[in-house]
Formats: structure tokens, sequence, C-alpha cells
């Protein structure tokens, strides 16, 4: 068991570092930009965001493109808060288009709906709590000059990270909705568009039945369609969008059973898309051996959890039997201790292997999109060790979807 | 049709399968210097054991003024003897657990045997030595088994290590891992009346069963009064 966990996570570690090896000169490059500028919308569905919507409204207004092929449409999607007035308000000035929804339809169908509205060949979705780069459009545009791509992600980046968690999430961020997904649309196969900001071929969305009203993670879902029509979807690493990240246990617990549960959900609900020989890369590789380690890992994280309370039970009963007085073993532990290399056991470099590989494959990564790892050691440090909480949270959301628990959208507090 | 990176996939394979090699043999390696490191260690304590029984021998043959000379040599070399033997039992005991599960750990159950057989000569010479150089050392024979079964073993044998890192170097303790056939290790438990497992004998008296660390001290002080632990136990 410990080996095939083992090799199955190196493998996925060694093809990332080959296909970074590959692509290295490459990684931040942008494609060759259009003889003629294509008009472009921009769909931003929000529901109750009176915090951050004028923000990211402003953002949008300050993209660097013709205005006259530029196009803002906000979907309210039944705010309970100041959300409609703050939209009405750039509306009124003629800056955006403004669909005002008295009721509360879910983001899929406040996406749908921009869709059906929007004018441009190019139709990007962005959350209302972002804000974008003024070149943002430029940069992702020109993927669409090679006629299989349908849809562009960017590199998402946390809004100005302050706290302890906001920091372990920006490396995590850079990490995995920026260098990772680039290593895999090299290999075509993008599992997401992350809702924060995407590109989408308008045509192609539309084609595909615009996103799914009964996911709760729609932009995951419809990348996985995407794959499935054979379409391709790329990451531009040198554009970002910047978001606000949850700053609080309790907030990041709802982020992530909603994104777990929802993964889990469209995992089964594509799961014809495993070993699928036709869809290359993603049939074949990704999706069995990424998520297949998931699944391993899993399971050998319960089998650590267990021995570490067999263990914890056992070190109690002798701590009972001494009167928890430990101070005669610590004094003859220090005093008669001498490192011995000989006590390396195999679990142990086979633990430890998979540790470094990540500690390594993530420095590199976050050097590669420009991060300065000495300005967030805390973060870069943490995450490390962060794998805990998440193989918690995906077993607690396996738990949620095989006894159908309901999860439901969230905003953050 | 999408195209699959045959070629990628059959490179990262074979370099995770020369990693995962590359720490097999490594763990092989090591494996063989622990045992070696092992069999250096005892080889250490034969030595010790030759050099224990030689200056007894002497100690019939010389003059009887000379003894203490000797008797002095003797307690210094026991001592160091039993420093190693505790030293090499658990170090036995760790590399077991590191080759547990993965290698045959006969060359583990070999050398306890050895071991136990040394601790029986060891006894004897301190029982010896005891009487002829008016040696006050108290000795806890500690009788386990089944210690993957039996968690009251290992249990015993951390209270045992407590007492000994509290008090070392006022007592001897002489482990025996019952589950061997070592047979003067069972001629010594039939001696002692050892019916169960695991089992203490403090200076002469059994007492099988769990004990904790107050039951053991009590024991001790019971049967040897002159400890440094029994000034401030309840007697």
């Amino acid at each position: 068991m410990v080996f095939v966990v083992w090799w199955v996570i190196t493998f996925f570690f060694t093809v990332c570092f080959l296909v970074f090896l590959r692509e290295r000169k490459s990684m931040r490059s942008i494609p060759e930009p259009f003889e003629e500028k294509p008009l472009v919308s921009i769909i931003v569905p929000a529901f109750n965001e009176e915090k951050g919507i004028a923000d990211t409204i402003e953002s949008l207004l300050k993209i660097n493109y013709p205005r006259e092929l530029l196009e803002v449409i906000v979907v309210n999607d039944g705010s309970r808060d100041r959300t409609a007035e703050i939209v009405q308000g750039y509306a009124d000035r003629g800056l955006i288009k403004f669909i005002n929804n008295s009721r509360n339809q879910g983001k899929a169908e406040s996406l749908n709906q921009g869709f059906r509205e929007s004018a441009g060949k190019y139709v990007a979705c962005i959350d209302a709590d972002t804000v974008v780069e003024p070149n943002i459009i430029l940069k992702t545009i020109n993927y669409f000059r090679q006629p299989d791509t349908a849809a562009v992600m960017v590199r998402v980046q946390v809004m100005e990270p302050k706290n302890w968690l906001e920091r372990i999430i920006s490396v995590e961020y850079s990490l995995g909705l920026g260098f990772y997904p680039k290593l895999i649309s090299s290999l075509n196969s993008l599992y997401l568009t992350p809702g924060q900001f995407s590109i989408y071929r308008r045509n192609v969305v539309l084609e595909l039945g615009g996103f799914d009203r009964a996911s709760i993670v729609e932009d995951t879902e419809i990348a996985y369609r995407m794959q499935k029509a054979k379409w391709k979807i790329a990451c531009c690493l040198s554009a970002s969008a910047y978001t606000r990240v949850p700053d609080n246990i309790r907030d990041f617990y709802y982020q992530r059973k909603r994104w777990y549960s929802g993964t889990i959900q469209t995992i089964i609900q594509h799961r014809d898309v495993f070993f699928n020989r036709s869809l290359g890369n993603f049939g074949m590789f990704f999706m069995p051996v990424n998520y297949g380690g998931i699944i391993l890992g899993l399971m050998l994280f319960l089998s650590t959890i267990y021995l570490l309370f067999s263990n914890l039970e056992s070190f109690l009963s002798r701590m009972i039997l001494v009167g928890f007085d430990v101070t005669p073993l610590v004094v003859k532990y220090i005093h008669d201790f001498s490192p011995d290399p000989f006590k390396v056991s195999l679990f142990l470099m086979l633990g430890i292997t998979p540790f470094l590989m990540n500690m390594v494959g993530s420095y590199i990564g976050l050097k590669t999109v420009g991060e300065r790892v000495r300005e967030n050691l805390f973060g870069y440090v943490s995450f490390l060790f962060f794998f805990i909480p998440y193989q918690i949270l995906w077993l607690l959301c396996f738990y949620f979807v095989i006894f159908r628990k309901k999860i439901k959208w969230r905003a953050l507090m | 049709m999408a195209g699959v990176d045959v070629n990628l996939y059959v490179k990262a394979a074979v370099i995770t399968t020369l990693l995962m090699l590359s720490i097999y043999s490594l763990n092989l390696f090591l494996s063989e210097k622990r045992e070696e490191a092992v069999s250096e260690k005892m080889n250490e304590i034969v030595d010790d054991i030759e050099e224990i029984e030689s200056t007894y021998y002497l100690m019939d043959y010389i003059a009887i003024e000379e003894q203490n000379y000797t008797c002095d040599s003797l307690v210094g070399i026991l001592n160091h003897l039993e420093s190693g033997l505790w030293d090499l039992d658990s170090r036995i005991k760790a590399y077991r657990d590191m080759t547990k599960d993965i290698a045959n750990d006969e060359f583990y159950i070999r050398e306890k045997e050895k071991l136990n057989r040394r601790q029986i000569i060891h006894l004897s010479m301190l029982e010896k030595i005891k009487k002829q150089c008016n040696y006050n050392q108290t000795v806890i024979l500690y009788f386990y088994g089944l210690c993957d079964i039996n968690l009251k073993c290992d249990e015993q044998g951390f209270v045992l290590s407590y007492i000994n890192d509290k008090i070392d170097p006022e007592i001897s303790i002489f482990s025996f891992d019952a589950d061997r056939e070592v047979y003067s290790m069972k001629a010594l438990m039939e001696y002692y009346n050892v019916t169960e497992l695991p089992c203490i004998v403090v200076e002469g008296h059994t007492h099988c069963g769990l004990h904790d660390k107050d039951q053991v001290e009590q024991l001790l002080c019971n049967y040897s009064k002159k400890l440094s632990i029994c000034n401030s136990t309840v007697m």
C-alpha cells in the first residue's frame, strides 16, 4: 500500500518536473496578438457584494482595451444588501450594462443570463470580490488565436494577504491557481476555469448549454465538459486577478467544503473521463493519477491517523504507569543522546521523499510565478504542512457527498 | 483524438521506479550496517565476559590479601558489561523495529537469543562477585514475551527503563525474552517460578503481572533498603 501511494505521488511530481523542464522558457510568454481586436464582454455575477463590487467595477473600467470593444455586464442575483444601488450608479452613467434580478437564481444562472445578453465573441467572467490588472484582456485574448482554445484562465493571487491564513492561502493560490495549472495546461489537461477570472469563447459555452445550474462548482464542471468536447483550456501565467480569500477558519472551512464536495460531485457526474483514451492526457493521465493519488493519499492518511492514535493510547498508558514523571527519561535521553544514522527506516525514507519533492516543487513554482519566497517564508513553510487540514477536509467532503449532505454557496464574511 | 504523451510518462515512470529502487537499495545497505553494528557490539560483550571470567579465575588463584584489587577490577568490568548489554538490548529492539514487516528478522531473533545467554552469564558472575567481594548491587530480573500482542510487556519494560534511568547505577536489570528457546533461561524461569508474563524478580523474590512505578519502587525498597529512592518512598 505504502509503495503504491509513494509511486503514484512521485510519478505525478516527476511528470510535473519533466513538463517544467520542457516548458520552463515559455511559462510566462504570451501568444502573438490579434491583427484586429475583437469585441469582449465581461460578466460580473453579484450576490450581496456591497463590500467589493465597486472595486471590481472600477478595475474593469481601467482595463487597457478600446472602450467601444469592451462591454461590462453586472448581473445582480437578488442581493439583499446595497449591491444593486451601487451598480445602478455605474449603469446610470452609461459605464456598464446592468441586469437587476430581484430573485436569487444562483451563480450559474446569473452567468448564463450574462452570456445570453452579451455581444462579445469572447466573454470573461469575474467574481465580484476580485480585481484585475489593466492588461488582462490584452494578454489573455491572444490565446484564442488557437482555434481549438475554448477558455483561458489567469493566475489568481490573494488581494493584500495580511493574517496567517491569508498568507498560507496566498502560497496555495500561487501554486494551485498559477504554477501547476500552467504545467497541466501544457498537457491539455486543465480541469477548471476559475470563477475569480476566466475568459471563454462565447459560442463554445452556449453550444455546451451554458453553466450547469445544479453544480456548486460551475467553473470546474464546465471545464470537464470542454475537455470532453475536445476543447483546450489555456493558462496565462503573466496575467493576474486579485481576489479576497477567507481570513478565518470558519470561512475557509465553508469555502473548501463547497469546492471539494463540488469537485467530488463533478467527478462522479463525469466519471466516464477516467481512462478514456479519446481524451488523451486528461483521461489517461491527469484524472486517474491526480484523483487516484488523492484517494490513495487519504487512505494512507487514515491509516497514519489510526497508528498515531494507537501510539498516543500506548504513550498515555505508559505515562500513567510512571505517574507522568518524565524527568528521568528526558535527562537520560539528553545525557545518552547520540545520533544513529542506521535508525532511518524505509518507511521514513518513503515518507520524507514526497515531502521533499513538494518542498522543492513549491519553491520552483513560486520562483517561476515571480514570488519572493523569503518575503512570505511563513506562508511557504506552513503550506508544506497544510496537507493535514486539506486531507481532513477531503475526508469530510467525501462523507458529505456519500451521505448527500446539502452544500450551499456561502459568501465570505 | 487527443494525444497521450506516452514518451513523457515512460520517462517519468522509469525515473520514479529508479528512485524507488535507490531508496530500497539504501535500505538494504542500512540493514547490512545495522547487522554489522549489532555483531560488533556482541563481540565487545563476548570480550568483556571473557575478561570477567579470567579475572574471576585469577581471584581463585591469587592470595586473599590481593582480592580487593581484583574485586575492584571485576566490579569495573561488570559495570561496563552491564551498560554494553543494556545498549545492545535497546539497539536490537530499535533495529528490529526498523526492519519489521519488511525484512526477515531472523538475525535479530538469533542475536536476542545470544544476548539472553550472555545476560545469564553476566547474572551468574554478578551473584558470585556479590558474595565474594561484598558487592551490594540490587538485581532485578525481568521476563517478558509475545510483546507484539502482550502490550503489558512493553509497558513493564518502559517502567523498568524509567526506574533504571532514575537510580542507575544502583540497580542491575536483566531482561529476558521468554519467547526465545534458550534452555538456561527456561531453567531460570522455572527456578524463580515465573508463571505469567511480564514477571519481575527483585532480589530473588518473584512478582508476576504488570507493576507501575510506585509498585516497583515499593518492591525495591522492601528487599533493598539502601537504595536512594527508599528515603522518599513510603515504607
